[in-house]
């Protein structure tokens, strides 16, 4: 029964964190946060699965030079990296996965794409922001900017779902 | 076209080309990521008129664009998104000229908001109005 529990919790909703600072309070954080890690590996429930953090790093290795598009861009520093990586682990398991793109601007961009007019674009940007936009059927205004402190947005994991949903 | 001076002015019907030089702006299914019209930090993107360029002459401007490039990394063009002015203007963006030494039919697209998110929602809009040309023996795109 805590298993199952357990195991729900930490598919509906994002990297647990604590404000507690016992001992108790700390292991079963831990414990957590393991358990998420083994879930993260896994295919069908997990990014890490699904090959997005590989996708990811290559991303951001072949982009540290300047002008890595022949137009000017900029480098993808090691914060905004570090910042994509902790996007995508915050994700809820079972999230469909994204693929993993870079900007002019540096920012690193995370995909969900069902048909050209029905996508969403997240943008992590290396001072911790986080720029969406999405193309989906109807008149609604669907971008805009969140600050990232280590969960997702909710407009985000809305706009995930109306992208992605069958 | 070879000569800046005898450049017609911008029409709205007029092709213009944005070069792809990275795999990952173009999906497998030959659609345009929006990531490849992301204008960069001064908000000029550049793109080149077709105008009346041959295919050969459109692809060797677009070989050009590769070669700073290529002295850094490996880099290979891998094809063009075509979009017309009129796609450009119904977003509330310019089309200006901006010749080059090299690309005489270079222009920008300019008038972006300073705004990063608005420029994502327009990037995809243009992405998603652009048709992928493949370059003629290129590499294959990668799958999803």
């Amino acid at each position: 029964m805590i298993l199952e529990m357990a195991a729900s919790t930490l598919i509906s909703i994002g990297a647990i964190s604590t404000r507690g600072s016992s001992e108790t309070a700390r292991f079963v954080a831990e414990q957590a946060h393991e358990g998420r890690r083994l879930l993260q590996a896994s295919y069908s429930l997990g990014l890490d699965g699904k090959g997005v953090f590989d996708e990811l790093c290559e991303v951001a290795e072949e982009r540290r030079a300047p002008n890595w598009d022949g137009y000017g861009a900029e480098p993808v520093s090691e914060e905004a990296y570090r910042l994509a990586y902790r996007f995508l682990e915050a994700l809820p398991l079972g999230t469909p996965a994204p693929t993993v793109g870079a900007e002019p601007d540096g920012h690193l961009t995370l995909e969900w794409y069902r048909s050209p007019r029905r996508t969403l674009s997240v943008s992590v940007s290396p001072e911790g922001e986080l720029h969406y936009a999405a193309l989906l059927p109807g008149p609604s205004k669907a971008y805009g900017t969140e600050p990232f402190v280590g969960d997702v947005p909710v407009r985000i994991l809305e706009l995930i779902r109306d992208v992605t949903a069958a | 076209m070879s000569n800046a001076e005898k450049l017609p002015p911008i029409t709205a019907n007029e092709l213009l080309a944005r070069f792809i030089t990275e795999k990952k702006w173009v999906r497998a299914d030959h659609t345009v990521r929006q990531d490849a019209f992301i204008p960069p930090r001064d908000l000029n993107l550049s793109v080149t008129r077709h105008l009346k360029l041959s295919e050969e002459k459109l692809w060797n401007l677009g070989q050009k664009v590769v070669v700073a490039i290529a002295e850094k990394r490996s880099a290979a063009l891998c094809g063009r998104a075509d979009l017309t002015v009129r796609e450009v203007s119904l977003r509330n963006l310019k089309t200006e000229p901006a010749a080059l030494p090299k690309n005489p039919n270079h222009a920008h697209i300019t008038g972006w908001p300073l705004d990063k998110a608005a420029q994502k929602n327009i990037a995809q809009q243009l992405a998603a109005a652009a048709k992928f040309m493949p370059k003629p023996g290129a590499q294959e795109m990668p799958s999803p």
